[in-house]
Protein backbone atom coordinates (compact mmCIF):
# COMPACT_ATOMS: atom_id res chain seq x y z
CA UNK A 1 0.00 0.00 0.00
CA UNK A 2 1.46 3.66 -0.94
CA UNK A 3 1.56 5.49 2.36
CA UNK A 4 2.49 9.09 0.81
CA UNK A 5 0.71 12.19 1.46
CA UNK A 6 -0.77 13.14 -2.21
CA UNK A 7 -2.39 15.97 -3.71
CA UNK A 8 -4.68 15.60 -6.75
CA UNK A 9 -3.25 16.82 -9.93
CA UNK A 10 -5.84 16.89 -13.11
CA UNK A 11 -5.43 13.92 -15.52
CA UNK A 12 -5.39 16.88 -18.51
CA UNK A 13 -1.72 18.34 -17.12
CA UNK A 14 -0.28 14.85 -18.67
CA UNK A 15 1.37 14.59 -22.09
CA UNK A 16 2.28 12.25 -24.34
CA UNK A 17 4.81 13.66 -25.21
CA UNK A 18 7.21 14.45 -21.91
CA UNK A 19 7.74 12.34 -18.46
CA UNK A 20 6.26 13.92 -15.84
CA UNK A 21 9.51 13.45 -13.87
CA UNK A 22 7.23 12.45 -10.56
CA UNK A 23 5.77 9.22 -9.99
CA UNK A 24 2.23 9.33 -10.71
CA UNK A 25 -0.93 7.47 -8.62
CA UNK A 26 -4.31 6.55 -9.38
CA UNK A 27 -7.31 6.42 -7.60
CA UNK A 28 -10.23 4.59 -8.49
CA UNK A 29 -13.89 5.24 -6.90
CA UNK A 30 -14.37 2.62 -4.50
CA UNK A 31 -10.97 1.03 -4.51
CA UNK A 32 -9.04 1.06 -1.04
CA UNK A 33 -5.51 2.27 -2.00
CA UNK A 34 -4.10 4.31 -4.73
CA UNK A 35 -1.94 2.67 -7.22
CA UNK A 36 0.70 3.58 -9.27
CA UNK A 37 -0.26 4.66 -12.52
CA UNK A 38 2.92 6.28 -13.74
CA UNK A 39 6.70 6.10 -13.20
CA UNK A 40 8.66 9.29 -12.96
CA UNK A 41 10.50 8.56 -16.11
CA UNK A 42 6.95 7.03 -18.36
CA UNK A 43 5.40 8.72 -20.85
CA UNK A 44 1.66 8.37 -20.63
CA UNK A 45 -0.13 6.37 -24.11
CA UNK A 46 -2.55 8.39 -25.90
CA UNK A 47 -4.96 5.80 -25.46
CA UNK A 48 -4.32 5.96 -21.30
CA UNK A 49 -4.99 9.75 -20.96
CA UNK A 50 -7.82 9.60 -23.50
CA UNK A 51 -9.32 7.29 -21.41
CA UNK A 52 -8.21 9.74 -18.39
CA UNK A 53 -10.35 12.55 -20.39
CA UNK A 54 -13.61 10.86 -20.51
CA UNK A 55 -13.69 9.17 -16.92
CA UNK A 56 -14.87 10.29 -14.28
CA UNK A 57 -14.09 7.78 -11.92
CA UNK A 58 -10.39 8.45 -11.85
CA UNK A 59 -8.48 10.85 -9.97
CA UNK A 60 -5.21 11.31 -9.93
CA UNK A 61 -2.15 12.16 -7.30
CA UNK A 62 1.23 12.88 -6.47
CA UNK A 63 3.49 12.88 -3.49
CA UNK A 64 2.97 16.08 -1.85
CA UNK A 65 7.15 16.14 -1.70
CA UNK A 66 7.37 15.86 -5.83
CA UNK A 67 5.23 19.16 -6.13
CA UNK A 68 7.98 21.60 -6.63
CA UNK A 69 9.00 19.02 -9.43
CA UNK A 70 6.05 18.66 -10.88
CA UNK A 71 5.35 22.27 -10.89
CA UNK A 72 8.74 22.77 -13.09
CA UNK A 73 7.14 20.17 -15.05
CA UNK A 74 4.63 22.49 -15.44
CA UNK A 75 6.00 25.94 -15.63
CA UNK A 76 8.47 24.80 -18.06
CA UNK A 77 6.76 23.17 -20.72
CA UNK A 78 3.65 25.94 -20.16
CA UNK A 79 4.48 28.64 -22.90
CA UNK A 80 4.86 25.88 -25.32
CA UNK A 81 1.66 24.06 -25.16
CA UNK A 82 0.03 27.67 -24.56
CA UNK A 83 1.00 28.84 -28.01
CA UNK A 84 0.74 25.21 -29.48
CA UNK A 85 -3.12 25.00 -31.68
CA UNK A 86 -3.19 20.97 -31.67
CA UNK A 87 -3.24 21.03 -27.63
CA UNK A 88 -6.95 21.79 -26.75
CA UNK A 89 -8.09 24.62 -25.11
CA UNK A 90 -9.64 22.49 -22.17
CA UNK A 91 -6.07 21.20 -21.56
CA UNK A 92 -4.61 24.23 -21.13
CA UNK A 93 -6.79 25.39 -19.23
CA UNK A 94 -5.99 22.56 -16.64
CA UNK A 95 -2.59 23.35 -16.78
CA UNK A 96 -2.73 27.00 -16.21
CA UNK A 97 -4.92 26.26 -13.42
CA UNK A 98 -2.48 24.56 -12.14
CA UNK A 99 0.19 26.83 -12.70
CA UNK A 100 -1.94 29.97 -11.30
CA UNK A 101 -2.52 28.00 -8.08
CA UNK A 102 1.14 27.03 -7.48
CA UNK A 103 2.19 30.64 -8.76
CA UNK A 104 -0.17 31.99 -6.20
CA UNK A 105 0.68 29.62 -3.39
CA UNK A 106 4.25 31.08 -3.87
CA UNK A 107 3.81 34.35 -4.15
CA UNK A 108 0.98 34.31 -1.27
CA UNK A 109 3.62 32.87 0.86
CA UNK A 110 6.22 35.39 0.22
CA UNK A 111 3.71 37.98 0.75
CA UNK A 112 5.73 40.70 -1.34
CA UNK A 113 2.69 43.12 -3.02
CA UNK A 114 4.76 44.17 -5.76
CA UNK A 115 5.90 40.75 -6.67
CA UNK A 116 1.97 39.29 -6.38
CA UNK A 117 0.94 41.96 -8.34
CA UNK A 118 3.28 41.12 -10.77
CA UNK A 119 2.54 37.26 -11.05
CA UNK A 120 -1.14 38.13 -10.96
CA UNK A 121 -0.79 40.79 -14.01
CA UNK A 122 1.24 37.94 -16.03
CA UNK A 123 -1.40 34.91 -15.11
CA UNK A 124 -4.13 37.63 -15.53
CA UNK A 125 -2.91 38.07 -19.32
CA UNK A 126 -3.25 34.11 -19.94
CA UNK A 127 -5.97 33.58 -18.05
CA UNK A 128 -8.12 36.03 -20.04
CA UNK A 129 -7.07 34.74 -23.34
CA UNK A 130 -8.32 31.61 -22.36
CA UNK A 131 -11.49 32.64 -21.26
CA UNK A 132 -11.55 34.81 -24.58
CA UNK A 133 -11.88 32.01 -26.60
CA UNK A 134 -15.37 30.65 -26.90
CA UNK A 135 -14.78 27.22 -27.30
CA UNK A 136 -14.19 27.08 -23.62
CA UNK A 137 -17.40 26.28 -21.72
CA UNK A 138 -18.15 26.72 -18.38
CA UNK A 139 -19.05 23.48 -17.81
CA UNK A 140 -15.12 22.87 -18.49
CA UNK A 141 -13.96 25.30 -16.19
CA UNK A 142 -16.01 24.51 -13.30
CA UNK A 143 -14.67 20.47 -13.69
CA UNK A 144 -11.29 21.20 -14.34
CA UNK A 145 -10.62 23.53 -11.15
CA UNK A 146 -9.96 22.66 -7.86
CA UNK A 147 -12.06 22.65 -4.95
CA UNK A 148 -10.41 22.35 -1.75
CA UNK A 149 -9.93 25.27 0.75
CA UNK A 150 -6.75 27.80 0.60
CA UNK A 151 -6.84 31.10 -0.11
CA UNK A 152 -4.73 30.70 -3.29
CA UNK A 153 -7.00 28.06 -4.72
CA UNK A 154 -9.99 30.57 -3.96
CA UNK A 155 -8.17 33.67 -5.50
CA UNK A 156 -7.16 31.55 -8.49
CA UNK A 157 -10.94 30.12 -9.33
CA UNK A 158 -12.44 33.83 -8.67
CA UNK A 159 -9.78 34.79 -11.27
CA UNK A 160 -11.10 32.49 -13.82
CA UNK A 161 -14.78 32.82 -13.12
CA UNK A 162 -14.20 36.77 -13.33
CA UNK A 163 -12.30 36.64 -16.60
CA UNK A 164 -15.14 33.97 -18.18
CA UNK A 165 -18.09 35.78 -16.86
CA UNK A 166 -16.51 38.92 -17.98
CA UNK A 167 -16.03 37.57 -21.26
CA UNK A 168 -19.55 36.66 -21.56
CA UNK A 169 -21.03 40.17 -21.11
CA UNK A 170 -18.76 41.88 -24.03
CA UNK A 171 -15.52 42.36 -22.15
CA UNK A 172 -12.70 41.59 -23.99
CA UNK A 173 -8.44 42.56 -24.44
CA UNK A 174 -7.11 44.82 -22.17
CA UNK A 175 -10.42 45.06 -20.26
CA UNK A 176 -10.52 41.45 -19.60
CA UNK A 177 -7.29 40.86 -18.54
CA UNK A 178 -7.71 43.84 -15.92
CA UNK A 179 -10.57 42.22 -14.74
CA UNK A 180 -8.94 38.36 -14.52
CA UNK A 181 -6.19 40.10 -12.64
CA UNK A 182 -8.38 41.72 -10.03
CA UNK A 183 -10.05 38.30 -9.52
CA UNK A 184 -6.54 37.00 -8.57
CA UNK A 185 -5.91 39.82 -6.31
CA UNK A 186 -9.06 40.05 -4.39
CA UNK A 187 -8.86 38.89 -1.14
CA UNK A 188 -5.05 40.30 -0.84
CA UNK A 189 -5.53 41.49 2.45
CA UNK A 190 -6.37 38.05 3.78
CA UNK A 191 -2.65 37.41 3.57
CA UNK A 192 -2.23 39.73 6.86
CA UNK A 193 -5.11 37.70 8.84
CA UNK A 194 -4.23 34.76 11.19
CA UNK A 195 -4.67 31.21 9.44
CA UNK A 196 -6.86 29.87 12.84
CA UNK A 197 -9.39 32.86 12.11
CA UNK A 198 -9.52 31.60 8.43
CA UNK A 199 -9.62 27.78 9.04
CA UNK A 200 -11.74 28.37 12.17
CA UNK A 201 -14.39 25.51 12.10
CA UNK A 202 -16.38 26.93 14.48
CA UNK A 203 -18.58 29.87 14.58
CA UNK A 204 -16.89 33.11 14.55
CA UNK A 205 -16.72 35.22 17.89
CA UNK A 206 -17.14 39.59 17.47
CA UNK A 207 -13.44 40.34 17.07
CA UNK A 208 -12.77 37.49 14.50
CA UNK A 209 -15.36 38.47 12.81
CA UNK A 210 -14.32 42.05 12.92
CA UNK A 211 -10.73 40.67 11.85
CA UNK A 212 -12.07 38.86 8.46
CA UNK A 213 -14.50 42.11 7.66
CA UNK A 214 -11.13 44.28 7.19
CA UNK A 215 -9.75 41.89 4.34
CA UNK A 216 -10.99 44.36 1.51
CA UNK A 217 -9.76 47.55 3.46
CA UNK A 218 -6.30 45.75 3.41
CA UNK A 219 -6.12 44.43 0.43
CA UNK A 220 -6.67 47.98 -0.82
CA UNK A 221 -3.97 49.94 0.68
CA UNK A 222 -1.73 47.52 0.07
CA UNK A 223 -2.57 47.96 -3.26
CA UNK A 224 -2.73 51.56 -3.54
CA UNK A 225 0.84 50.97 -2.61
CA UNK A 226 2.12 49.46 -6.02
CA UNK A 227 2.20 51.27 -9.41
CA UNK A 228 0.18 49.87 -12.59
CA UNK A 229 -2.72 48.64 -10.42
CA UNK A 230 -5.82 50.31 -12.22
CA UNK A 231 -9.25 51.77 -10.63
CA UNK A 232 -11.07 48.68 -11.57
CA UNK A 233 -8.39 46.36 -9.40
CA UNK A 234 -8.29 48.26 -6.47
CA UNK A 235 -12.47 48.64 -6.58
CA UNK A 236 -12.54 44.64 -7.12
CA UNK A 237 -10.34 44.47 -3.97
CA UNK A 238 -12.03 47.15 -1.93
CA UNK A 239 -15.77 46.01 -3.10
CA UNK A 240 -16.64 42.38 -3.91
CA UNK A 241 -18.71 42.15 -0.03
CA UNK A 242 -20.83 45.53 -0.96
CA UNK A 243 -24.44 45.18 -1.42
CA UNK A 244 -26.39 46.03 -3.55
CA UNK A 245 -29.09 47.19 -0.98
CA UNK A 246 -26.55 48.64 0.61
CA UNK A 247 -25.98 46.24 3.55
CA UNK A 248 -22.63 44.68 2.97
CA UNK A 249 -19.01 46.32 3.63
CA UNK A 250 -16.56 47.98 4.91
CA UNK A 251 -18.66 51.00 3.11
CA UNK A 252 -22.30 50.46 2.94
CA UNK A 253 -22.50 51.73 -0.29
CA UNK A 254 -24.98 50.16 -2.97
CA UNK A 255 -26.70 50.22 -6.34
CA UNK A 256 -24.53 51.42 -8.98
CA UNK A 257 -22.27 53.38 -6.40
CA UNK A 258 -20.72 49.64 -6.95
CA UNK A 259 -18.44 49.31 -9.74
CA UNK A 260 -19.48 46.80 -12.58
CA UNK A 261 -16.04 45.40 -12.14
CA UNK A 262 -17.05 44.60 -8.68
CA UNK A 263 -20.26 43.21 -9.16
CA UNK A 264 -18.70 40.32 -11.26
CA UNK A 265 -16.01 39.77 -8.57
CA UNK A 266 -18.84 39.78 -5.76
CA UNK A 267 -21.10 36.74 -7.64
CA UNK A 268 -17.93 35.09 -8.98
CA UNK A 269 -16.80 35.56 -5.26
CA UNK A 270 -19.57 33.94 -3.77
CA UNK A 271 -20.24 31.24 -6.12
CA UNK A 272 -16.55 29.97 -5.54
CA UNK A 273 -17.02 29.89 -1.69
CA UNK A 274 -19.76 27.94 -1.84
CA UNK A 275 -18.65 25.30 -4.07
CA UNK A 276 -15.90 24.69 -2.71
CA UNK A 277 -14.92 22.80 0.62
CA UNK A 278 -14.19 24.80 3.60
CA UNK A 279 -12.96 23.63 6.94
CA UNK A 280 -16.67 24.77 8.11
CA UNK A 281 -18.59 23.05 5.97
CA UNK A 282 -18.94 20.42 3.44
CA UNK A 283 -19.20 22.45 -1.04
CA UNK A 284 -22.55 22.87 -2.35
CA UNK A 285 -23.44 21.83 -5.47
CA UNK A 286 -23.65 23.95 -8.45
CA UNK A 287 -27.91 23.74 -8.48
CA UNK A 288 -27.75 24.08 -4.68
CA UNK A 289 -25.31 27.04 -4.80
CA UNK A 290 -27.04 28.86 -7.67
CA UNK A 291 -30.87 28.36 -6.24
CA UNK A 292 -29.37 30.10 -2.92
CA UNK A 293 -27.47 32.92 -4.52
CA UNK A 294 -30.53 33.56 -6.85
CA UNK A 295 -33.02 34.59 -3.54
CA UNK A 296 -30.04 37.59 -3.40
CA UNK A 297 -30.52 38.74 -6.55
CA UNK A 298 -31.00 42.79 -5.94
CA UNK A 299 -29.94 42.07 -2.73
CA UNK A 300 -26.95 40.91 -2.71
CA UNK A 301 -26.40 40.50 -6.57
CA UNK A 302 -26.55 42.51 -9.64
CA UNK A 303 -29.31 40.92 -11.38
CA UNK A 304 -27.99 40.71 -14.87
CA UNK A 305 -24.39 39.89 -13.92
CA UNK A 306 -25.81 36.63 -12.40
CA UNK A 307 -28.04 35.67 -14.76
CA UNK A 308 -24.60 36.14 -17.08
CA UNK A 309 -23.14 33.75 -14.70
CA UNK A 310 -26.31 31.25 -14.05
CA UNK A 311 -26.34 30.87 -17.88
CA UNK A 312 -22.92 30.16 -18.07
CA UNK A 313 -23.53 27.15 -15.36
CA UNK A 314 -26.47 26.10 -15.99
CA UNK A 315 -24.78 25.30 -19.52
CA UNK A 316 -22.47 22.82 -17.78
CA UNK A 317 -25.93 21.54 -15.90
CA UNK A 318 -27.38 20.42 -19.29
CA UNK A 319 -24.31 18.58 -20.67
CA UNK B 1 -5.73 82.02 24.60
CA UNK B 2 -6.82 81.19 21.43
CA UNK B 3 -7.29 84.52 19.27
CA UNK B 4 -10.47 84.03 16.72
CA UNK B 5 -9.34 84.60 13.32
CA UNK B 6 -10.86 83.41 9.92
CA UNK B 7 -8.54 82.49 6.80
CA UNK B 8 -10.04 84.61 4.24
CA UNK B 9 -9.13 81.85 2.33
CA UNK B 10 -11.38 80.05 3.88
CA UNK B 11 -14.20 82.62 4.01
CA UNK B 12 -13.77 82.75 0.33
CA UNK B 13 -14.31 78.71 -0.24
CA UNK B 14 -17.05 78.59 1.88
CA UNK B 15 -19.00 81.42 0.25
CA UNK B 16 -18.10 79.87 -2.96
CA UNK B 17 -18.54 76.17 -2.56
CA UNK B 18 -21.96 74.40 -2.34
CA UNK B 19 -22.60 72.39 1.17
CA UNK B 20 -23.76 68.97 -0.54
CA UNK B 21 -23.73 66.91 2.74
CA UNK B 22 -27.52 65.35 3.14
CA UNK B 23 -27.27 64.56 7.15
CA UNK B 24 -29.44 61.61 8.32
CA UNK B 25 -31.72 62.06 10.95
CA UNK B 26 -29.39 60.28 13.93
CA UNK B 27 -26.24 62.30 12.68
CA UNK B 28 -28.36 65.71 12.91
CA UNK B 29 -29.26 64.57 15.91
CA UNK B 30 -26.44 63.49 17.12
CA UNK B 31 -24.67 66.63 16.04
CA UNK B 32 -26.86 69.06 17.66
CA UNK B 33 -26.91 67.43 20.82
CA UNK B 34 -23.25 66.25 21.68
CA UNK B 35 -20.06 67.97 22.49
CA UNK B 36 -16.86 67.34 24.29
CA UNK B 37 -14.92 64.27 24.81
CA UNK B 38 -16.71 60.42 23.10
CA UNK B 39 -17.57 56.95 23.94
CA UNK B 40 -15.34 54.07 21.91
CA UNK B 41 -15.65 51.07 21.18
CA UNK B 42 -13.14 48.57 22.64
CA UNK B 43 -12.93 47.11 19.22
CA UNK B 44 -11.69 50.36 18.18
CA UNK B 45 -8.17 50.27 19.95
CA UNK B 46 -8.35 53.93 19.97
CA UNK B 47 -5.34 55.48 21.71
CA UNK B 48 -6.75 58.71 21.84
CA UNK B 49 -9.94 60.54 23.30
CA UNK B 50 -12.13 61.79 20.36
CA UNK B 51 -14.21 65.39 20.98
CA UNK B 52 -17.95 65.78 19.27
CA UNK B 53 -17.93 68.93 17.69
CA UNK B 54 -19.69 70.75 15.19
CA UNK B 55 -18.63 72.41 12.31
CA UNK B 56 -17.60 73.29 8.69
CA UNK B 57 -14.30 72.40 6.82
CA UNK B 58 -13.13 72.39 2.93
CA UNK B 59 -11.44 69.03 1.90
CA UNK B 60 -8.91 69.19 -1.10
CA UNK B 61 -7.53 65.91 -3.02
CA UNK B 62 -4.23 66.59 -2.51
CA UNK B 63 -2.07 66.84 -6.20
CA UNK B 64 -0.19 63.86 -4.58
CA UNK B 65 -2.95 61.33 -4.04
CA UNK B 66 -4.39 58.77 -6.37
CA UNK B 67 -8.06 59.67 -7.73
CA UNK B 68 -10.97 57.56 -8.14
CA UNK B 69 -13.95 58.20 -10.48
CA UNK B 70 -16.45 60.86 -10.00
CA UNK B 71 -14.66 61.97 -6.89
CA UNK B 72 -15.23 66.32 -6.22
CA UNK B 73 -11.32 67.33 -5.80
CA UNK B 74 -12.48 69.96 -3.62
CA UNK B 75 -15.70 70.09 -1.39
CA UNK B 76 -17.05 71.00 1.27
CA UNK B 77 -17.67 68.94 4.96
CA UNK B 78 -19.19 68.67 8.15
CA UNK B 79 -16.64 68.32 11.02
CA UNK B 80 -17.85 65.89 13.58
CA UNK B 81 -14.99 64.84 15.66
CA UNK B 82 -11.28 65.51 16.15
CA UNK B 83 -8.56 64.14 18.21
CA UNK B 84 -4.79 64.74 19.09
CA UNK B 85 -4.19 62.13 16.07
CA UNK B 86 -7.39 62.30 13.68
CA UNK B 87 -10.23 64.26 12.61
CA UNK B 88 -13.98 63.03 11.55
CA UNK B 89 -15.67 64.41 8.70
CA UNK B 90 -19.15 63.93 7.50
CA UNK B 91 -18.94 63.94 3.52
CA UNK B 92 -21.53 63.81 0.31
CA UNK B 93 -18.95 61.80 -1.38
CA UNK B 94 -16.81 58.74 -0.52
CA UNK B 95 -13.31 58.81 0.10
CA UNK B 96 -10.95 55.95 0.12
CA UNK B 97 -8.29 54.89 2.10
CA UNK B 98 -5.15 56.16 1.97
CA UNK B 99 -5.98 58.83 -0.39
CA UNK B 100 -4.18 62.27 0.50
CA UNK B 101 -6.34 65.43 1.34
CA UNK B 102 -5.71 69.16 2.83
CA UNK B 103 -8.45 69.69 5.51
CA UNK B 104 -9.08 73.54 5.98
CA UNK B 105 -10.36 74.42 9.34
CA UNK B 106 -11.54 78.50 9.88
CA UNK B 107 -8.28 78.81 11.33
CA UNK B 108 -6.22 76.19 10.79
CA UNK B 109 -5.22 73.55 8.39
CA UNK B 110 -4.25 70.21 8.23
CA UNK B 111 -2.69 67.11 5.89
CA UNK B 112 -4.33 64.26 6.21
CA UNK B 113 -4.49 60.40 5.26
CA UNK B 114 -7.79 58.64 4.27
CA UNK B 115 -8.39 55.78 7.22
CA UNK B 116 -11.80 54.39 6.16
CA UNK B 117 -15.21 55.40 4.87
CA UNK B 118 -18.68 54.62 5.82
CA UNK B 119 -21.66 55.47 4.08
CA UNK B 120 -24.86 56.64 6.51
CA UNK B 121 -26.84 57.47 3.64
CA UNK B 122 -27.38 59.26 -0.27
CA UNK B 123 -24.68 61.87 -0.03
CA UNK B 124 -23.72 61.06 3.12
CA UNK B 125 -20.44 59.79 4.14
CA UNK B 126 -18.73 58.72 7.66
CA UNK B 127 -14.90 59.81 6.68
CA UNK B 128 -11.71 58.58 9.36
CA UNK B 129 -8.93 60.52 8.55
CA UNK B 130 -5.51 60.60 10.21
CA UNK B 131 -3.70 63.82 10.53
CA UNK B 132 -0.35 63.84 9.25
CA UNK B 133 0.40 67.55 9.27
CA UNK B 134 -1.44 70.50 11.03
CA UNK B 135 -0.35 74.46 10.99
CA UNK B 136 -2.33 77.09 12.53
CA UNK B 137 -2.87 80.27 10.60
CA UNK B 138 -1.58 83.20 12.07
Amino acid sequence: MVNLTLIPISPLTLSSQFAIGVDVYSWQTGSKEQILFLAADETATDDALQRLATSTDVKLYISQYDSSTFQNYLRSHFDEWFDNDSISIRNKAAMLSEVVRNVLSDEFNRNETNSVVSAAKSLGSHIAHLASNKSLSGSELCQILHHDYGTFTHSANVGFYCSLLASQMGYSGEKLEEIATGGLLHDLGKLEIDERILNKPDKLDEFEFRTIKEHPLTGFRKLTKVKGVTTEQLLMTYQHHERLDGKGYPVGIGGSEIDIASRICSVADVFEAMTSNRPYRRSLSHKQTLEIMNEGVNKSFDKEVFQCWSNIVHRRLSI
Amino acid sequence: MLVEHRSPTFEHLTKSLRMRVQLTDGLRKMLNSERGPTSTNPFELRGTSRFRCFGKCVVNLSPESFEMPGQDTQSMAIIRDISRTGIGLIAHQQWYPEQLAQVLLENASMDVRVARARRAGPFCFEVGLIIVKHELQS
